[in-house]
């Protein structure tokens, strides 16, 4: 039996959880390991952090791990009610019964959710109500659903996760901003790269493949190398912030400026978004400054 | 004349997989009439990489010009239209013949 302490607070934060994610015991398939949540009650743990665990313990699952969460739910306090409310527990398949009458979502934030691989559509109630939930209207509509779908796009086809992929967003209504965060267990961006038909791209390192991935025309063979791209100049004009975490590195954007740098490993990928809802983004404007040009077409 | 609903697949169009789903649905709606309706009510958004994944099946099996002639885009939003209108536009120029 392996166990994995895991302790969150008001002061873990992306970096810190998928640290304490490192796997020490080299599980494997048929490992029998317990993923050990340990919480300080009251404290306000960052909404990034529940995500990438219901990643990590769904791709032990889909791996043959027979892995199991524990958490201690029985104490009422925000810690508990608001993991509760975001469907953590569901997520990690431990029983939970919210003591309170359920706040309505709308406005505020995407439960936890799954993207399916397998599946050829998201269910329904995701896309019809996303918007609605975030509070989401008008100019920032498009580009902000725009970057959201090709993200799940990348995922459903490159991951090549089973379980498939985690997404989880949340609107701060005094700051004005929606962070995004969509996670997956699948093989990383460099093991895409490497497996991929892209004869340059294979022999690129993990670093070089964080830099090059958000490049206008790269792919690794699959699709067209332009979703991602679009994503990060949408990105730039709203003045938000992307990073992108896979493997041992990860890439930010902020301010249209592009770093690396290096982490405790995540098999997989970690996507942040973080939209500026001051700043609307025309998709339009963003096709035709990267010389997509949508005027001279014209549908029949 | 047949109208495809492309709500009926979801509001929210994102992946290629998707795509090619539609694609097949379209084939096999076009194998007993002569032209289908892409009817885009409801749907509130399109990712390139659907779109390009659907006009490039599309466009590779019924050559551009016949596939104008056979179907027919009604009730996009203006920024679904333009996603289709730049996976058209990259699409096209790698036509098989």
């Amino acid at each position: 039996m392996i166990t994995l302490s895991i302790r969150i607070d008001g002061t873990t934060d992306l970096f810190q959880i998928i640290y304490q994610l490192q796997d020490p015991a080299h599980i494997t398939a048929g490992s029998d390991v317990t993923l050990e949540i340990d919480y300080t009650c009251g404290t306000f743990v960052d909404g990034q952090i529940y995500p990438v665990l219901v990643s990590y313990y769904q791709g032990l699952k889909s791996k043959g791990v027979n892995v199991k969460a524990t958490f201690d739910t029985s104490q009422i306090c925000e810690t508990v009610l608001y993991a509760g409310r975001m469907e953590f527990f569901s997520q990690l398949d431990i029983p939970y019964q919210y003591p309170l009458k359920k706040q309505d979502p709308h406005g505020r934030f995407i439960p936890i959710s799954i993207i399916p691989i397998g599946q050829y559509t998201l269910d329904h109630e995701f896309g019809e109500n996303l918007c609605e939930r975030l509070g989401i209207d008008g100019p920032h509509k498009d580009a902000f659903l725009f970057a959201i779908g090709e993200i799940i796009a990348n995922i459903t086809l490159h991951s090549k996760a089973d379980c498939g992929g985690i997404i989880y967003g949340q609107y701060f209504p005094n700051k004005k901003e929606i962070h995004l965060i969509l996670v997956d267990p699948g093989r990383g961006i460099h093991q895409a790269f490497v497996d991929g038909s892209n004869k340059e791209a294979i022999t690129w390192d993990e670093e070089v493949c964080l830099r090059k991935c958000m490049e206008k025309g790269i792919t690794c063979g699959n699709g067209r190398g332009h979703g991602l791209f679009l994503v990060k100049e949408i990105i730039n004009r709203n003045l938000g912030l992307i990073r992108i975490v896979s493997g041992t590195h990860y890439a930010s954007v902020v301010n249209g400026n592009l770093s690396v740098r290096s982490c405790d490993f995540w098999q997989g990928c970690i996507v942040v978004l973080e939209f500026n809802l001051n700043n609307p983004v025309s998709l339009k404007d963003v096709y035709i400054e990267n010389g997509y040009d949508p005027q001279t077409e014209v549908l029949w | 004349m047949v109208t495809i609903r492309f709500s009926d697949y979801g509001d929210f169009l994102a992946t290629r997989a998707l795509g090619n789903q539609l694609a097949l649905d379209i084939k096999a709606q076009l194998l007993h009439s002569p032209k289908v309706i892409f009817d885009f009510t409801g749907v509130q958004s399109v990712s390139l990489s659907f779109s390009d994944e659907l006009m490039k099946d599309l466009i590779n099996y019924y050559g551009f010009e016949h596939l104008k002639s056979i179907t027919h885009f009604t009730n996009l939003s203006d920024a679904i239209a333009q996603t289709f209108k730049v996976a058209i536009s990259m699409r096209k120029d790698s036509v098989v013949n």
